[in-house]
């Protein structure tokens, strides 16, 4: 009787429970205690599962992420699952055209000329269909020059613009030559450069539904009919192409106010959560969680194969509280905090896949040739480039000496695997290990020189060149005193990192003190420390594969090799050359690193995520991390 | 004691004024927000930190950049306080006036539970110096004192939450832990009741029996899967609860006092079968909240029926009978909501939460189960709490309960013949709480900003997330008025606590400064 009871109860939602009077019931079972003592329940049975709940830090607090306060993780994973542009990063760090949603060429080489073109049929979550003038707003948000021009004020001024963007200061306005023109079928949009920048893809717009706030504005609430929709659509495009100030501040007005939520129910405006994105926003419970759900509508992107129906988002932001809650099954996946305990506790625990990967930050370590630019106190420590050439020629092979000995298959092997399995030492400055060229640069970019053999031959080799300036030196008797900058000391893996590194230079007669420092960052630039190792990350993936960074203003280290480096680098920022070309400027650009004993790369920062078992098809992407092929999660 | 409460208030300005000067600047010295850059590769790093040194106002250094600050909080005398925005862009009096119910609901529970449990055993303590249960519950006081809460509540979870939950896919009892806890529970109550080796024995016996017959009971019948009182229990459990708050009160011998919470009790119990119905209609805040006013009112009639001299004690004892019987229906009734909602699709038979205040996946507009849901979420961070809190009150109220008890007038009481409960429960119980009561105020404002931990640890977005998030990402404007409120709150409860040690104790008169 009882276990008929419960099965009547297993209903995949909770509606109203009308509970029985139970009194009867109770007595019987209170009577006949010793009777029913022999019944045997089922064990208890769930319904499938069709949502997966994921972890944030924050709290949600806007759907619009283009202010400089509301750029914060959470509205920006909101937001990927909401929308879909005309190309996303894949977890192969390379970009991948969207073509369900349009498709994108050059029109013309010079001036650069772009021509996007939205694929017909595609519609917004009201029905609305999605045309080239829902690629505005990014122009709007972004160029100095419309928002002068249509008498918004000048974004250069604090605090004078319409739109309260964080984009004005952004590439985009640098690089976007006058104002984009819509076609007449209002199907493409075709936007000049004012360079050709190889990366023009990443300054594409993106879609906005600009009927939604163009309705906003004019204090509409609640979805419109067709008609009023395409209206709308219609007086943004007229306001836009008119620089109608008037229209335009109210659009602006709304745009710094109207997508600020911290909570969405039933009572709040549908308008400001209209997008195209696999899934939709359906309640938003104030510091606690956002629910989305399947976009109906949804055809902007790869269509669904997998049979997720809601995803939730959680706000969480202690690590050990989001590990027992996905070992408690209220959260599906966890990707957090790497450390190794976490890995392993990840790894032990039952019910949970773990994947390791990578994250966009890799760690490497510098060395410092003279005091950082623009700075004043001078460096003459061991490795400084300056004097006579054979003081020259001896920093060399103390740089040389010291990169040989640095241990980064042991750092790998000790602190980088126990939480990424797959973890491997890169052996390039600008190339990930997982994207296409990388091993192409590894092989010809100089590289070779501190890979070669083992660690303790390379460690022998090292010795020998300081014994060449310092014949006492020896593992016992480190004569070569250095002075290592890191930080900060509550990071468990640089403490480790620290101490290998301590430990392994002093076999190639190496005295290095690395007590580790909290105010790291602003000692960068101090000309006290002969090396410091830290990590850089990149926030896109450029042709130029960040090699400015290498010029004399950039690196901290006081690196100036600007007569050969930027003659290379400069082309590969400035205009699109084929993947050949890129490869052979990189890898020459490495080559100088690699000789002159610039720094070594040591490896990507490890990832550990915990998936519940049941889900599959969880990537770990380039950004957004996790979101970003929704389409194929699956129970 | 105007003139004094107005000079405790310009005190408490001038500390606040003080203390927050040093804090913005500690906190803004501590380090950098544009480290938080380095390293980024973005082709636009430039606009970023012009983008963040705007924001933040980093180009005005903090001990002037304090006054900015200033100038917002001085708002208040024109009714106009402005706290600034959060880096995050929301307004900081909005994310306060967010957190603190939030806080609160996290700490009001446990506070309570902790005093009613820490005082009773450190009363029954007192009463038992130097017994094996005195000494158990010191050592038990000084184990939970010096317990990190964020370790007990990691175990917590462990074992009362991930675990619980695997148990209860398949609830079977082993009968090591039926004997296990039969044994350790009957031991708790033998050693509060028995003071003689017969009667400790003779305690032991029937205690260890009766547990070991319910969780017997509870095994057999599924009870943890579908539990329930049931009209006969609850019967019983009200008049339990009537004989038992006589006899604390007035005594059992009170037959006036007796006869009216019994009436009451059975009037909770006839009632039983009309509530259940009560409680399916719509509206059921109002409904439970307009029944527990109802009851209470019933509970004022028996008495002053019944009760011709003594009316005041004779009330009281009938009103709080009342109120027991009536959290036992809402924990009833609440009983009767358990097995839809674990059985539902959402909770799926893992209904204790490690983390949150709601279940997110959770969408439903009946009110049992939307109670039930935020009740299992309090279970774990209540629980926490509680046992870190009343080690202290054990300690406490033990001390000054031993104190009292040496007084004259107690001895004095006792040689006048008065029974031994008058003596405890009138004479000495009383002058036990004063000290209590203002421990008590102080405390609660210290934890409203002090629960950091705990709710971190517990996913809590309240005060104490709100101060560690702005500590973790440099935001002053956050920090400093989280620190406005709590530190406000401090001041103002040390205040209260010791006007509220004048009222109760006649002995104490603040603010004279002269006799």
């Amino acid at each position: 009787m009882l276990a008929l009871r419960r099965m009547s109860t297993l209903t995949p939602r909770l509606k109203g429970t009308a509970i029985k009077r139970k009194s009867l019931i109770a007595v019987g079972a209170l009577a006949a205690a010793s009777l029913v003592a022999t019944l045997v329940v089922a064990p208890a049975q769930a319904a499938t599962r069709d949502t997966v709940v994921l972890q944030e830090n924050n709290n949600f607090s806007s759907f619009n992420t283009g202010k400089k306060t509301t750029n914060i993780v959470i509205n920006s994973t909101v937001n990927s699952l909401m929308g879909m542009g005309f190309w996303y990063y894949d977890d192969n760090n390379e970009i991948v055209p969207n073509t369900d949603f349009g498709t994108y060429q050059i029109i013309k080489r010079s001036p650069l000329t772009v021509r996007m073109t939205v694929k017909g049929g595609r519609v917004w979550s009201d029905g609305t269909p999605i045309t080239a003038v829902d690629l505005l707003l990014t122009h709007l948000v972004c160029s100095q020059g419309f928002s002068k021009a249509a008498g918004l004020g000048d974004p250069s001024k604090s605090g004078e613009a319409a739109f309260e963007s964080s984009c004005y200061t952004g590439t985009y306005n640098k690089l976007v030559a006058g104002d984009p023109k819509i076609s007449g079928d209002q199907m493409s949009l075709t936007m000049a450069f004012t360079s050709p920048t190889p990366d023009w893809r990443l300054y594409l717009p993106g879609p906005a539904a600009v009927h939604a706030l163009t309705l906003m504005s004019d204090g509409v609430k609640g979805l419109q009919n067709a008609i009023r929709n395409k209206t709308a659509k219609n007086k943004f495009y007229k306001a836009y192409r008119d620089k109608d100030t008037a229209v335009l501040k109210k659009i602006a007005q709304c745009w710094n106010t109207c997508y600020d939520v911290a909570e969405v129910n039933k009572s709040t405006n549908p308008l400001i959560y209209i997008s195209n994105g696999g899934f939709i926003v359906d309640t938003i419970i104030k510091n606690n969680s956002v629910r989305m759900v399947r976009n109906p509508r949804y055809n902007s992107g790869p269509a669904f194969t997998g049979n997720i129906k809601n995803v939730i988002i959680r706000t969480i932001d202690n690590p050990t509280a989001a590990l027992q809650a996905l070992r408690n099954k209220e959260l599906d996946v966890y990707n957090g905090q790497a450390t190794a305990d976490l890995a392993k506790t990840l790894q032990d625990m039952p019910g949970i896949r773990t994947i390791g990967g990578t994250e966009s930050a890799w760690e490497h370590i510098d060395l410092r040739f003279d005091k950082t630019f623009g700075e004043s106190d001078s460096y003459n420590g061991v490795f400084a480039d300056k004097g006579s050439a054979a003081d020259k020629a001896k920093a060399l092979d103390l740089r040389r000496a010291f990169l040989l000995a640095f241990p980064r298959d042991e750092i790998v092997e000790k602190i980088y695997k126990p939480i990424n399995k797959n973890a491997v030492v890169m052996n390039s400055f600008m190339v990930y290990p997982n994207q296409k060229a990388y091993k192409e640069v590894v092989a010809k970019n100089g590289s070779d020189y501190y890979t070669d053999g083992t660690q303790a031959e390379r460690t022998a080799k090292a010795l020998a060149l300081v014994k060449k300036h310092y014949p006492a030196a020896s593992a016992s008797n480190p004569v070569v005193k250095v002075n290592l900058l890191w930080g900060n000391l509550a990071n468990a893996r640089r403490v480790a990192q620290a101490a290998l590194i301590v430990e392994a230079a002093k076999k190639a007669g190496f005295d290095v003190t690395a007590p580790g420092d909290n105010s790291w960052g602003g000692k960068l630039v101090s000309s006290d420390y002969d090396a410091f190792f830290f990590a850089y990350r990149n926030t896109s993936i450029q042709q130029s594969k960040g090699c400015s960074g290498y010029y004399s203003e950039e690196n901290y280290g006081g690196f100036d090799r600007d007569g050969v480096i930027k003659p290379i680098c400069d082309p590969l920022g400035a205009t699109p050359l084929t993947d050949a070309e890129v490869t052979k400027g990189l890898i020459d650009i490495e080559k100088v690193l690699h000789d002159d004993a610039y720094g070594l790369s040591i490896a990507q920062h490890p990832l550990v995520v915990g998936i519940n078992e049941d889900l599959k098809g969880i990537k770990i992407g380039f950004y957004p991390a996790i979101t970003w092929n929704f389409w194929e999660w699956s129970y | 004691m105007l003139s004094y409460i107005f000079r405790r208030l310009g005190v408490l300005f001038v500390i606040i004024s003080g203390s927050s000067y040093i804090l913005y600047n500690l906190a803004a010295y501590s380090g950098n927000p544009l480290d938080e850059l380095i390293g980024s590769r973005d082709p636009n790093i430039e606009g970023i930190r012009q983008n963040l040194i705007e924001q933040l106002r980093l180009d005005v250094p903090p001990p002037l950049r304090y006054f900015i600050w200033l100038r917002g909080v001085l708002g208040v005398f024109s009714l106009n306080l402005d706290l600034g925005e959060s880096r995050t862009g929301e307004n900081v009096m909005v994310l306060i006036g967010d957190a603190i119910p939030v806080t609160i609901r996290l700490i009001l529970g446990s506070t309570i539970f902790a005093i009613v449990v820490g005082i009773t055993l450190g009363i029954l303590s007192a009463l038992r110096q130097y017994s094996r249960f005195d000494y158990s519950m010191t050592f038990m006081a000084f184990l939970l004192f010096s317990l990190p809460v964020f370790w007990v509540a990691v175990l917590l979870k462990e074992f009362l939450a991930i675990q619980f939950n695997d148990f209860l896919s398949d609830p079977s009892i082993g009968l090591s832990f039926m004997i296990g806890f039969s044994a350790i529970a009957a031991l708790f109550w033998a050693s509060i009741l028995g003071r003689k080796r017969k009667v400790f024995w003779g305690t032991f016996v029937g205690f260890f029996a009766i547990h070991f017959a319910a969780i017997y009971l509870i095994n057999s019948t599924d009870w943890l899967l579908d539990p329930g009182i049931g009209p006969i229990l609850f019967a019983l459990t009200s008049f339990g609860i009537a004989i038992g708050i006589t006899q604390l009160s007035m005594g059992l011998s009170h037959r006036q006092a007796l006869i009216s919470s019994l009436i009451v009790a059975a009037i909770g119990a006839v009632s039983y079968f009309p509530m259940q119905s009560f409680f399916d209609r719509e509206g059921q805040t109002r409904v439970i909240f307009g029944a527990f006013a109802l009851s209470m009112l019933v509970a004022v009639g028996v008495s002053l029926v019944v009760a011709r001299i003594d009316r005041g004690p004779v009330i009281r004892t009938s009103v709080i009978t009342a109120f027991l019987i009536g959290i036992v229906m809402v924990v009833d009734r609440l009983m009767q909501t358990w097995s839809p909602y674990i059985s539902s699709g959402e909770v799926q038979y893992r209904p204790i939460p490690t983390i949150g205040e709601k279940n997110p996946l959770l969408i439903s507009d009946d009110f049992w189960i939307n109670f039930l849901d935020t009740l299992l979420h309090m279970f774990l961070p209540t629980i926490a709490l509680t046992l870190i809190g009343f080690a202290g009150y054990i300690r406490y109220s033990r001390g000054t309960l031993l104190e009292v008890l040496n007084q004259d007038y107690i001895r004095t009481a006792r040689a006048k013949g008065l029974n031994e409960r008058t003596v405890i429960m009138r004479h000495a119980f009383r002058n036990t709480m004063i000290p209590i009561v203002t421990l008590l105020v102080v405390d609660f404002a210290g934890v409203l900003g002090g629960a950091l931990i705990t709710e971190n640890v517990f996913a809590w977005r309240g005060m104490g997330t709100l101060f560690r998030s702005a500590i973790y990402s440099f935001d002053l404007n956050l920090l400093m008025g989280v620190f406005l409120v709590t530190a406000t709150l401090a001041l103002l409860a040390n205040l209260i606590a010791d006007l509220l040690y004048s009222a109760l104790d006649p002995r104490i008169r603040v603010g004279s400064g002269r006799q």
